[in-house]
């Protein structure tokens, strides 16, 4: 029955239309996560009406290509203009722009661009074979649980401020308070918002990551007197690896790729938190850590794999149960309804023509995403050949009708020019921007479980031990909090002298 | 400005950010105060702790230059110009519309950064306004806003 | 002296012309703008999609959908209630009951229903509760049993506090005498998906969103909030049944300014009175679980009344136990 339908799904995709639209929806999607500031999900949004003209099953497929194809776009910006196209390249800059500095952009992008590649196919594979088994372990996330993988990704933190660990503490710390401003869900009232009703939902963390990161990046652009910034001139190198450059990073490859199915299918988690997941796993896999930030190829592959590889993760659920898995997912979801398919169960059986299809379209769609990513990686040099004064103005106009358009609010654009002020000061400061996003991310999930949480157990803390997958969780992220402090650096620096001693 | 000058700036803006929280979250219910009391405490650590430790390292190292070469020095007029001239452009929008305050944003950022030639800042200035356009409205469906130009662009 | 006549005939031909053009051309001549208070994607945009095709075959004119979401859509209720043109040409999809309760339970949020023209109410997804396949409780009467054994104990979610959920949770609670733990979610699925999961033992929810779960025998509806039982879940007994004179759920129609033109008003009420009449309306609404509930102009504003009056007595009562004393 399942293999019937995994055929079935197979020839419709490989029809003339529906791989024109796979074909078209990746292209777009490159385009428009290449764009600053235009995140997979606002791309599957604002090209959700693009689809209604279409059959359902060749609408759907278009916009999980889109999906999938803004993951790597994502990732062109970040390398070249150290501003993340999409919010889940923010890791990808850490490494991928040293890189490009050096001269080496084209290495820098095919890393990305393979990097996707891999992720993307591990995770439709994923998605082919196991979705219908796999599903099921949605279900078993409730309010206990989410507040553990919140708990868990805030000790992320630790391992990403280069420098002082306090810094980068504050900073998430800084995101955590900002997360809270908005109506609170247990008690309905509005908190921190000024009494203004644009701040009554929060502070929209695209917005605010706009702002953190591309405002500054515009100011510093100008800052200097042009001949002594130092930027991405050209890409003079190869897009397309050698084997030779490609096979060490297969490891990472692959780890970063589980690390992105796994943070997919969990609920509310997407490519923005899968991809420190995976920087932070690939820098403490490492034997060289102080390469990590200065342009380390495995700080390039780790997070570009892990978000593609999201794609197929958060569509598990959402297939299998209806629950999206992303907020990418989430509009696909409605995009499905809007088609008139009853998102669900049902999705595997009374619509199996659809959704099948739409599998082998999220597998096909990465080949399509490598052989356009080398040809609209290419026309991307234009980007970086313009004068930095140029890109600085372009950057800020491309920020504010962008913050504008997410919600169709001018509130936004000002609350996106506040935090880029912040995030430039920061900067100056060598405090790290990216705590705080991951802070403004995990901060409402971590308010909103821990009080459903409390409600549910009548206020005991224990539920939170008692529930065996929240403390295997909660047990790890001590783990790797003690990790990231100095205290068991000393004991690891002692430990290898005393093994050293004994030899 | 000396580095220890500017972490304490730093500081007192996370210590206020933080009381603004701490403050109004007092008079909340508890359910609701509960979380960004505990965070606004954890800001007011850290705040603490990041001062301590930017004193030892002056301490240490008798003051941390900032700089240390001085043609890497920040041209403070020019960014405090420009964030102004963007401010100004983000506040302008709304009220004359994306049309008319694009091109002009454009225009007078170039000039003043003498980013390129007067023929070469108009082109870009008013090819980029009308891409962005085009790329707003008719590729993506997203709102632009037009104001005094609105009546012109109504189907 | 005629020169001048001519000039004045022209000019008064050109007056007649523009006047006559001005008063053949009736409303609408152009796009009609639709704000939506919730993202795309969500129940509101759905109604958006599932209306407006027949509405524009019904009006003759295109609709254009602008999503300005936030403060569970206060913002666009403010701006249709305060700043739209009242022309006709600005509309908003507007939900119940968070169109009433959003100001009911925020002073800082400003407009009210007195300041909308409501056109028509399109469908109202009725309240239901929901547990897990596999929960202990088989009939609603298990259910009640353990809630009146365990007052406070047995925990049910809801889609948030000021939603539907919410509401209907009180006003059962009112009805009944028992006292649930409340645990608001945000949004109807991670609600019903608790309760699929175990983690809570039942949820309000509504039948719509449930249903395709319901269908798959995932989710078991205990009781539905209806006037009398539904088509599609003919085993499952109405809360009036029970002797609980509860009747609730969520209401999604359009409305305008109010200060329209009179006649613009009733254009629009005959655009949304032909497409209920339309069977190929009735089957897309049937085929999407949507439960079409019409209710025109004066009736529409009257049925929002009605539910701001009630809102506002079941949250006066709770108000201190949620926010504290102000």
């Amino acid at each position: 029955m399942i293999l019937d339908n995994i055929l079935l799904g197979l020839t419709s995709v490989l029809s003339g239309y529906n791989l024109l639209a796979v074909a078209a929806g990746t292209g777009l999607g490159l385009f428009v996560g290449a764009m600053p500031g235009l995140s997979a999900t606002m791309a599957i949004a604002i090209l959700l009406p693009v689809t209604f003209v279409f059959k359902p099953e060749t609408g759907i497929s278009m916009l999980a290509s889109i999906y999938m194809g803004a993951m790597y776009g994502g990732s062109i910006a970040a390398i070249l203009i150290r501003t993340p196209g999409t919010p889940a390249a923010a890791a990808t800059i850490l490494d991928g722009y040293p890189m490009a500095q050096r001269g080496e952009a084209g290495r820098a992008l095919g890393i990305s661009l393979t990097a996707s590649f891999v992720g993307g196919i591990i995770s439709s594979l994923f998605l082919l074979t196991v979705a219908p088994v796999l599903g099921g372990i949605a279900v078993m996330f409730g309010p206990v649980e989410l507040f553990a993988v919140a708990v868990l990704g805030m000790t992320i933190i630790g391992s990403l401020s280069q420098g002082s660990a306090i810094k980068g503490l504050l900073a998430g710390s800084l995101g955590l308070l900002f997360s809270t401003v908005g109506m609170d869900s247990v008690t309905g009232i509005p908190r921190f918002t000024l009494g203004n009703i644009n701040l009554f939902s929060g502070i929209p963390f695209t917005v605010a990551l706009i702002g953190l990161f591309s405002i500054p990046q515009a100011i510093r652009l100008i800052e200097k007197e042009e001949s002594l910034v130092e930027r991405v001139n050209l890409i003079t190198d190869r897009i397309l690896l050698p084997w030779r450059e490609i096979r060490p990073l297969i490891p990472t490859f692959i780890r970063s790729s589980l690390i992105g199915v796994f943070t997919g299918i969990i609920p509310g988690t997407g490519g923005d938190t899968a991809c420190w997941f995976a920087y932070n796993e690939a820098k403490r896999a490492s034997d060289d850590k102080e390469s990590f930030g200065k342009g380390s190829p495995y700080g390039i592959a780790a997070p570009e794999a892990a978000n593609n590889a999201v794609v197929g993760g958060a569509l598990i659920p959402t297939i299998s149960l209806g629950i999206p898995g992303s907020s990418s997912t989430a509009i696909l979801l409605g995009g499905l309804m809007i088609h008139g398919i009853m998102p669900g169960p049902t999705l595997m059986t009374e619509y199996a023509g659809v959704t099948y299809t739409l599998l082998w379209a999220i597998f096909l769609s990465n080949f399509f995403m490598f052989a356009e990513g080398i040809l609209f990686t290419k026309a991307c040099i234009f980007v970086t050949r313009i004068s930095n004064k140029v890109l600085s103005v372009a950057i800020v106009v491309l920020c504010v009708i962008g913050s504008f358009a997410i919600n169709n609010n001018f509130f936004e654009v000002g609350l996106m020019f506040g935090f880029g002020i912040l995030g430039y000061f920061m900067d100056k400061l060598k405090i790290p921007v990216a705590p705080l996003v991951v802070g403004l991310i995990l901060g409402r999930m971590l308010d909103v479980s821990l009080h459903q949480s409390l409600l549910m157990s009548q206020g005991s803390w224990m539920i939170f031990l008692e529930n065996p997958i929240s403390a295997v969780l909660l047990f790890i992220a001590l783990f790797s909090l003690i990790q990231s402090t100095p205290i068991y650096g000393r004991w690891r620096a002692s430990r290898r002298k005393k093994s050293g001693e004994a030899r | 400005m000396g580095y220890l000058v500017q972490h304490v700036l730093f500081a007192v803006f996370t210590v206020g950010l933080g009381l603004y929280f701490f403050i109004k979250a007092f008079f909340m219910p508890s359910t609701a105060a509960h979380f960004p009391t505990i965070i606004a405490s954890l800001v007011f650590i850290l705040t603490a702790s990041m001062v301590v430790e930017a004193l030892r390292k002056v301490r240490r190292g008798s003051g941390v230059p900032i700089s240390k070469a001085p043609e890497e020095k920040i041209l403070v007029p020019r960014v405090v110009s420009y964030v102004a001239l963007t401010a100004v452009y983000i506040f302008l929008i709304p009220r004359i519309g994306y049309f008319v305050a694009t091109p002009i944003f454009m225009i007078i950022s170039y000039s003043y950064l003498r980013a390129l030639g007067t023929f070469k800042i108009l082109l870009v200035s008013i090819c980029f306004s009308i891409f962005i356009y085009f790329l707003f409205v008719w590729f993506l469906k997203l709102p632009i806003p037009m104001g005094l130009l609105e009546p012109f662009f109504e189907s | 002296m005629r020169k001048s006549r001519w000039i004045v005939g022209i000019l008064v031909l050109l007056v007649c012309v523009m006047a006559g053009q001005a008063a053949f051309a009736e409303y609408p001549t152009k796009q009609i703008t639709v704000l939506q208070g919730f993202k795309a994607g969500g129940g509101s945009d759905t109604l958006a999609q599932l209306t407006q095709p027949f509405l524009e075959k019904a009006i003759g004119q295109s609709f254009i959908n602008q999503y300005i979401p936030g403060a569970t859509g206060a913002i666009a209720w403010t701006q249709l209630a305060k700043t739209a043109k009242k022309d006709g040409y600005t509309l908003s999809i507007t939900n119940t009951p968070m169109l009433q309760t959003n100001y009911i339970m925020n002073p800082e949020i400003t407009y009210n229903i007195s300041e909308l023209e409501p056109i028509a109410n399109v469908v109202t997804d009725p309240g239901i509760i929901v547990v897990a396949k596999d929960s202990p409780y088989k009939t609603v009467e298990d259910f009640l049993k353990a809630a009146k054994e365990n007052p406070g104990k047995l925990t049910v979610g809801n889609s948030g506090v000021g939603g539907d959920d919410f509401f209907t949770t009180l006003i059962f609670e009112k009805a009944s005498g028992l006292k649930f733990q409340m645990i608001p979610f945000e949004g109807d699925g991670p609600s019903w998906q608790a309760a699929m999961g175990g983690k809570i033992d039942a949820s309000f929810n509504n039948l719509g969103i449930t249903y395709p779960q319901i269908k798959a025998g995932n989710l078991r509806a205990l009781a539905v909030f209806t006037e009398n039982r539904y088509e599609l879940i003919p085993d499952v007994p109405t809360a009036k049944e029970l002797g609980y004179n509860v009747v609730s759920g969520s209401s999604r129609g359009y409305s305008a300014p109010k200060g329209i033109p009179a006649e613009t008003r009733d254009t629009l009420i005959a655009a949304f009175k032909k497409m209920a009449e339309m069977p190929e309306f009735v089957k897309a609404c049937n085929d999407r679980a949507s439960i079409i509930d019409m209710k025109f102009g004066d009736d529409y504003a009257k049925m929002l009344k009605e539910q701001e009056a009630a809102f506002k007595i079941i949250w006066d009562e709770v108000k201190e136990q949620y926010q504290g004393k102000k």
